[in-house]
């Protein structure tokens, strides 16, 4: 069976109300299309997709578990991807940089003094820095200027680039909680682990920044083919 | 279908047909078997989006027919793991017939 435009138009517009994300989207209206290639002309358009829905998928209702199944397993692959970017700073050979930056970090905060508030400031704009990227990725992927659908990979990227962010709003609640949001405990902590937050504070944002560089060229390659 | 033999038979389509789709592993493995195993009930994305996620399989998408085509295949740890799974495979059918007696024990 061969589809003509106002069937493939029909079969899109049931896929897009019937599925959330645009990578499922897409595998499913392959398959189905590739599907009705080898099916006879004898039956319906609808019954025969169908028909391939419910053989191949296990009917409509279950393309919504195909959907889970695919969310779960693409946020574990980017937690994983997330987490051994953010590792690779303490091996070699990124470990060198990691030694680099803490010793610079140390010296400024060892040899300069610096006012507790503007530690601060510097922890906020780490963890500020990646959950930028959210709407420049929005931007790329076209949410903007396009009618695209959501991608399986949206929620996951936005949970890790606001990490940091979120790891420095909890400390904040924290501070205030315990009434020392003038951060002037800051200045009496030891430079050594006043670096070690500074330092973890730019590897993680370096992993985030890294991961999102790795989800343009995925985003590039798309809307290239399209 | 036995837990954990569509993966086995997942990453030996992809070791013998180096890159596939789903519709294709799906019409590969019924043209195999001559129609006795039928991939059904949604199992063949969701396993095949278990194994992207463990790191055996990479993908890749092509714009076929002005439609994009998603297409799997083996990455160097998938490769790797063929080889056990299909060893394990061999032992468990071994097992197996030896415990229906569907054929005597070779000494």
């Amino acid at each position: 069976m061969k589809p003509g435009p106002q069937q493939k138009q029909q079969l899109q517009e049931y896929l897009r109300k019937g599925l959330k994300y645009r990578e499922t989207y897409e595998e499913v209206y392959d398959h189905i299309l590739a599907a009705l290639a080898y099916k006879p002309e004898t039956s319906t358009f609808n019954s025969t997709v169908n028909e391939i829905i419910r053989d191949d998928f296990g009917g409509s209702k279950n393309l919504w578990r195909i959907e889970e199944s695919f969310r779960k397993s693409v946020a574990k692959d980017m937690s994983k991807q997330f987490w051994q970017l953010f590792s690779a700073y303490l091996k070699f050979p990124l470990v060198v940089y990691t030694a680099i930056i803490s010793a610079i970090v140390y010296y400024i905060i060892y040899n300069i003094n610096v006012q507790p508030v503007a530690f601060e400031r510097i922890f906020i704009l780490f963890a500020f820095l990646p959950a930028l990227l959210v709407p420049v990725r929005y931007y790329k992927i076209g949410y903007i200027f396009k009618d695209t659908k959501k991608s399986v990979r949206d929620n996951i990227f936005i949970w890790i680039a606001q990490f940091p962010l979120r790891l420095c709003i909890c400390s904040n609640m924290l501070l205030l909680i315990y009434h020392k949001a003038d951060f002037s405990f800051l200045g009496s902590l030891e430079p050594l682990i006043l670096t070690i937050i500074i330092v973890a504070e730019i590897t993680l944002s370096l992993a985030v920044i890294k991961l999102s560089s790795a989800e343009f060229k995925i985003i590039k390659s798309l809307t290239h083919q399209q | 279908m036995l837990k954990g033999t569509l993966q086995t038979i997942i990453l030996k389509l992809l070791e013998d047909n180096s890159q596939m789709y789903g519709y294709e592993i799906t019409q590969k493995v019924k043209e195999v078997t001559a129609g006795e195993f039928i991939l059904t009930e949604g199992a063949l994305y969701p396993a095949l989006h278990k194994l992207e996620a463990d790191g055996m399989l990479e993908t890749f998408t092509e714009v076929v027919d002005s439609r994009v085509r998603k297409y799997y295949r083996l990455t160097e740890q998938g490769g790797k793991e063929v080889t056990d799974k299909l060893n394990e495979a061999q032992v468990f059918i071994e097992q197996l017939q030896l415990l229906l007696n569907l054929k005597p024990a070779v000494k």
